[in-house]
């Protein structure tokens, strides 16, 4: 899977790296999962295979995390076979990472991959079901979206002391979120209204990335 | 150039020219964001601010030395010495009427105090009083005596500040409060003598207001005429060193005014010295210092560059600013929260120390980023400058944002705000339970950060900090998620539930599942399964409807 180029996820990593922020690199299994395999019932995404075929896990800048595949422990198999017996079983997904010591997970969604198979990515928030945010088309350009998020949030005043009155991932970045043209189509074809349903949040999300999306360029 | 014109040269010389002591609003302060707070900067060079403190301790002290002409007077100044900041807490002039001498220079004074104000005053902690004695050609240092260093007054700085003069605007409040003071003090007929004591109100450099509290002819009666410019220089130079101290407090003046029979009135200042405000009721100690240093700091870095300083506040962090804000609404007696009607924000702010602040800290959540930006801006002005400072529609502004604030409080959070929270609460966990951190690291997705009572009932409790440590814990994720279930329940059952239902019902999930509360592993003795159980009877038995 090493043909996948992965430019997001190497910029995250360059920009934590730069910025001075904590990062935690697990190194990738002997035999990576393939793109395609089942995870808990659903095909793996080929971009999220590329990336576990790089890293076997990792913490970015103390928030986000991807979920382990190692040898000894496989969360990502671990946690999506958990949540579908248990807590989200409707919810067609592979959740892949999230934010640290939180509640708050990152998904794709098989259903809506692309010729590629590459699959757009959601958010969930596990502390209100569904909780459903759109946040990238792909899994590298999720990578992206966050590298440059943390770019703004340390260049954010008060970002030193405790981030608290900084920026939010994603409710303070609709405008980078929007950079992505083809999650944008999505939206606005309401492609992920079986997964948010009515839920205001996603209403309000939509909004404001429909809304930014309408008065900034894409990539 | 007149012997008068000469005095309000030197006084003025004690001014930062350029310095308008205004804070400038800004746009987008996007630099990057300091590290050091509170006290000793780390990294930070202090050798420039202590050689100005020197310089402008100099030329202060020559404001009001240069007025005196008398042969065998003495000053008596008492500092506060701490990191080389002086701050003057006391002054008295004895001996006043003798023969005048002749005319002294700067540079021989500031020899005269060489021993003082070199090497010693950088390296002591404490009073140092020290008394010096006019002669006829100049100046003798009679003594120093240093005191004790224990008993700091609150006004003392313990930052040596990097500018050369006071800024304009002290200067001239300064200017204007000694010359209202003068006219309270009418010249004694000839061979008379009259005493004043006034009260001029301070806060940081600012002159809040005067008062007279005395006048007393002690021989025969005043001319009905007052005291005259020459009066004004003599009480603006000794107030002007007092400026430099911190805080809210009050200098006592006792002004003498004396005729004699064959010469001109004279009047000069025989004692100045600082009264204390008592802690504002509600403020302990512990606060208070904490309070202090941070305004202290902030306040230097502002007097030392204005625009930047500005800056430099707006960066720190949530935290202290709500330490600095609930602080400062305390220091300022509530006055601008005094005319909104917002009884639950000055029920908790009236509890004041840290859990105010937190409160703020959370509650401000509740305002638009630009709405939370316009509030510290004017707040900032508010604790910087004064509330005087405030134009008419910044004052209306700074009120209805604290209205809409109040008013807030009781509507349901939204999913950005509750965002917002949440990572707050993980940073707040994290400080509290630094040992817990190694598990935040290392399994991130296994031990989410659990509040007590859940955030969507936020606003029933409008006067609590929903993100206080009591109410937060870190659990494993299969027992949040269990939790999560059961909360899932209550909220079908009850859809709108009163704050006595929410804590009723987080009373007994806590009483099931506080075992697993701030921990990363298995609690001996316990099932999971049957504490889940167990909280869903208790459950049940509170809400009947439950399923």
């Amino acid at each position: 899977m090493r043909d996948i180029p992965l430019p997001g996820l190497e910029r995250l990593q360059q920009v934590c790296r730069r910025l001075g922020l904590f990062t935690r690199l697990e190194p990738p299994r002997q035999v990576p999962p393939r793109a395609g395999e089942r995870v808990a019932g659903l095909p793996l995404d080929p971009m999220l295979a590329a990336v576990y075929s790089r890293l076997g896990g990792a913490l970015f800048a103390r928030d986000l995390y991807l979920l382990r595949v190692e040898d000894e422990a496989n969360e990502l198999e671990e946690v999506n076979e958990q949540a579908r017996t248990d807590w989200l079983p409707d919810l067609q997904v592979i959740l892949f990472g999230g934010k640290a010591a939180l509640a708050y997970y990152y998904a794709t969604v098989p259903a809506l991959a692309d010729a590629h198979g590459f699959q757009p990515v959601v958010r969930i928030n596990a502390y209100e079901m569904p909780g459903v945010l759109p946040v990238a088309s792909n899994v590298d350009l999720f990578f992206d979206t966050w590298a440059r998020y943390l770019e703004r949030l340390v260049a954010t005043p008060g970002y030193e002391e405790d981030g608290f009155s900084s920026l939010v991932f994603p409710w303070d970045v609709p405008d980078l979120v929007a950079t992505d043209a083809r999650l944008v189509r999505l939206m606005r074809e309401a492609r992920f209204a079986e997964l948010t349903g009515e839920d205001e949040d996603a209403r309000k999300w939509a909004a404001l990335v429909l809304e930014a999306a309408g008065s900034g360029g894409s990539r | 150039m007149s012997h008068r014109a000469f005095l309000w040269s030197v006084l003025a010389a004690c001014l930062l020219v350029g310095a308008s002591g205004c804070v400038t609003p800004l746009a987008g302060s996007g630099g990057p964001a300091l590290v050091e707070w509170r006290g000793v900067e780390e990294g930070r060079d202090d050798t420039e601010a202590r050689r100005a403190e020197l310089e402008r301790a100099r030329a202060q002290l020559w404001g009001v030395a240069s007025g005196v002409r008398e042969v065998g007077a003495k000053l008596l100044l008492t500092y506060w010495v701490e990191n080389g900041a002086l701050t003057l807490v006391g002054y008295r002039a004895e001996s006043r009427d003798g023969l005048e001498g002749g005319p002294v220079d700067q540079s021989a004074l500031g020899r005269v105090l060489e021993p003082v104000f070199g090497t010693f005053t950088q390296q002591h902690l404490g009073q140092v009083q020290l008394v010096l004695r006019r002669e006829h050609q100049g100046w003798a240092l009679e003594g120093y005596t240093a005191g004790a260093a224990h008993v700091r007054p609150p006004e003392a700085r313990r930052l040596p500040v990097r500018t050369e003069g006071v800024p304009s605007r002290t200067f001239l409040s300064v200017q204007e409060a000694a010359s209202r003071l003068v006219q309270l003090l009418p010249v004694p007929h000839r061979e008379g003598r009259a005493r004043l004591v006034a009260e001029v109100r301070l806060e940081d450099g600012r002159v809040l207001g005067t008062e007279a509290r005395l006048y007393e002819a002690t021989r025969s009666g005043g001319s009905g005429l007052g005291a005259g410019s020459f009066a004004a220089v003599e009480l603006a130079s000794v107030l002007l060193p007092f400026t430099e101290g911190l805080g809210q407090r009050t200098v006592r003046l006792e002004v003498v005014a004396v005729h004699p029979l064959d010469e001109g009135a004279r009047v000069w200042v025989a004692a100045a010295e600082v009264e204390r405000a008592p802690l504002p009721y509600g403020m302990d100690e512990d606060f208070a210092a904490e309070y202090h240093a941070m305004h202290e700091s902030i306040l230097r870095r502002w007097r030392e560059e204005v625009a930047e300083g500005t800056a430099w506040v707006l960066q720190r962090g949530a935290e202290e600013m709500a330490l600095w804000y609930v602080g400062g609404i305390f220091a300022h007696g509530m006055g601008v929260l005094a005319k909104v009607s917002a009884p639950v924000m000055k029920a908790v702010l009236e509890r004041g120390g840290r859990a105010a602040a937190g409160w703020l800290r959370s509650a401000l959540v509740r305002l638009a980023p630009q709405e939370r930006r316009a509030f510290e801006q004017l707040w900032m002005k508010v604790q910087l400058e004064g509330e005087a400072a405030l134009g008419v529609a910044e004052r209306k502004e700074l009120r209805g944002l604290m209205l809409r604030l109040e008013q807030r409080l009781g509507i349901p959070l939204d999913g950005p705000q509750k965002d917002r929270l949440r990572e707050a609460a993980r940073k707040a966990y994290s400080d509290l339970h630094p040992h817990l951190q190694h598990f935040l690291d290392t399994q991130p997705h296994r031990h989410p950060i659990h509040h007590r009572r859940p955030l969507e009932y936020c606003h029933l409790f409008p006067d609590e900090d929903i993100n206080a440590p009591r109410n937060l814990a870190m659990v494993r994720d299969i027992v949040h998620r269990r939790i999560n279930a059961l909360w899932n329940k209550v909220r079908a059952a009850r859809p709108q539930a009163t704050a006595e239902e929410i804590n009723a019902a987080a009373r007994r999930i806590d009483a099931h599942f506080s075992p697993w509360y701030h921990r990363a592993d298995e609690p001996p003795g316990v099932s999971l399964v049957q504490a889940e159980a167990s909280a869903l009877d208790a459950l049940r038995r509170l809400f009947p409807e439950l399923r």
